[in-house]
């Protein structure tokens, strides 16, 4: 037997596998675009109701605050988590639609499309804008509360340097974490032939 | 819905149907060449018609159907092995290394035609993505610069790869009649 014979006979046998019936018809597949964009935007709508109830707690503290302090802080906050959370969806939702935008490119860009969207979603997180935005404006309110106060300044400056410490310890553990997820992710794309 | 958004469903719609009508069987073949599991195999089976119907909205006749269907298929079949990085820590070869790997020992009872596609699928999931993508566009009947069309490879390299695949597939199926 020939090495053409071979091929023929290897490739003869590949097409003619059973056939399965058809998958999917296209009102199925309709279908399930609308229930996967429903539940895309229920998680949303989860995130905005728990962001929302966050700076609604600022923005109550604003308004029975002692001092224009205290009040400037709260305000602050509340548009600092808002930014920050508005920020994170505008990324996810920009960086899934590139992801899904490049489905068709030829195999090699496309794999490198999905390697700069990685490295920019794992890279965003965690930047400068969470450290000002969650972590100046509360001290501001805790300088108030200070001011308010003058008597419990020393445990107010205590529980402020134990807040920001914390904050600033979450959010470059986040940040370092996802770098290194990044990393990992690299290792892995060189092991199955795909940098 | 207006007039034009309709007429843009219908293309698309009549545009999923012709794909799935002429590429359904290859996709089918390419999910089991990338997932044993049947569970997984019918969850890839589907995320790969997911992404073709929504890509087809941006489908622009800048390439066949044929390229722009298996460009889709193999870039989710692909993004699927990396989701499952955590689960699999299989080494996967590329088509050089692949040919010093021992074949597994056939069934007896397999039949002829079954075993040489066993060996296929044995063969071809030890692949890294990028080779395994060349040996199924390869069995699907793709010429060289069709491979490269769909891969972005240069042609010259796809003319090389596929040399090497031949002589592979070619080897195998002695040694399955072999077996036989």
């Amino acid at each position: 037997m020939t090495e053409q014979n071979d091929l023929d006979e290897v490739i003869a046998a590949w097409r003619d596998q059973p056939a399965e019936p058809r998958a999917f018809s296209a009102l199925e597949i309709r279908r399930a675009v609308r229930r996967i964009e429903t539940e895309a935007r229920s998680a949303i709508a989860a995130l905005v109701i728990a962001v929302v109830f966050n700076v609604g707690m600022w923005v109550v503290l604003a308004a029975l605050a002692d001092n224009r302090l205290m009040r400037v802080g709260a305000v602050l906050t509340a548009l600092g988590y808002g930014w920050n959370a508005a920020l994170a969806i505008h990324r996810r939702r920009q960086l899934s639609a590139a992801c899904m935008a490049v489905s068709e490119l030829p195999s090699i860009e496309y794999y490198q499309i999905l390697r700069d969207i990685d490295r920019r979603l794992r890279l965003a997180g965690g930047g400068w804008p969470a450290y000002i935005g969650l972590i100046v404006p509360p001290l501001i309110v805790f300088a108030g509360a200070a001011v308010a106060e003058p008597a419990s300044w020393a445990t107010i400056a205590a529980v402020a340097v134990v807040y920001a410490g914390l904050h600033m310890v979450l959010i470059s553990w986040g940040r370092r974490n996802a770098i290194a997820t990044y990393d990992e992710m690299e290792r892995f794309r060189k092991s199955r032939g795909l940098l | 819905m207006s007039p034009e958004s309709a007429e843009e469903l219908a293309r698309e719609r009549a545009l999923y149907d012709e794909a799935a009508e002429q590429f359904g069987g290859a996709i089918d073949r390419l999910v089991r060449s990338y997932e044993r599991d049947p569970e997984r195999q019918r969850d890839l089976r589907q995320e790969i018609h997911l992404a073709l119907w929504r890509s087809l909205a941006r489908f622009d006749g800048r390439c066949s159907l044929r390229t722009w269907t298996f460009r889709v298929a193999h870039n989710v079949g692909a993004t699927f092995i990396l989701r499952q990085r955590r689960a699999r820590t299989s080494t996967l070869f590329s088509l050089e290394e692949v040919d010093d790997i021992p074949e597994p020992h056939p069934a007896e009872d397999t039949l002829d035609r079954g075993l040489l596609v066993q060996r296929l699928y044995s063969l071809i999931e030890q692949l890294t993505p990028g080779d395994r993508e060349l040996v199924l566009l390869y069995l699907e009947g793709f010429d060289a610069a069709a491979i490269a069309e769909v891969t972005g490879r240069s042609a010259s390299n796809v003319a090389t790869k596929i040399h090497r695949i031949k002589r592979l597939i070619a080897r195998r199926a002695r040694a399955a009649e072999s077996a036989r």
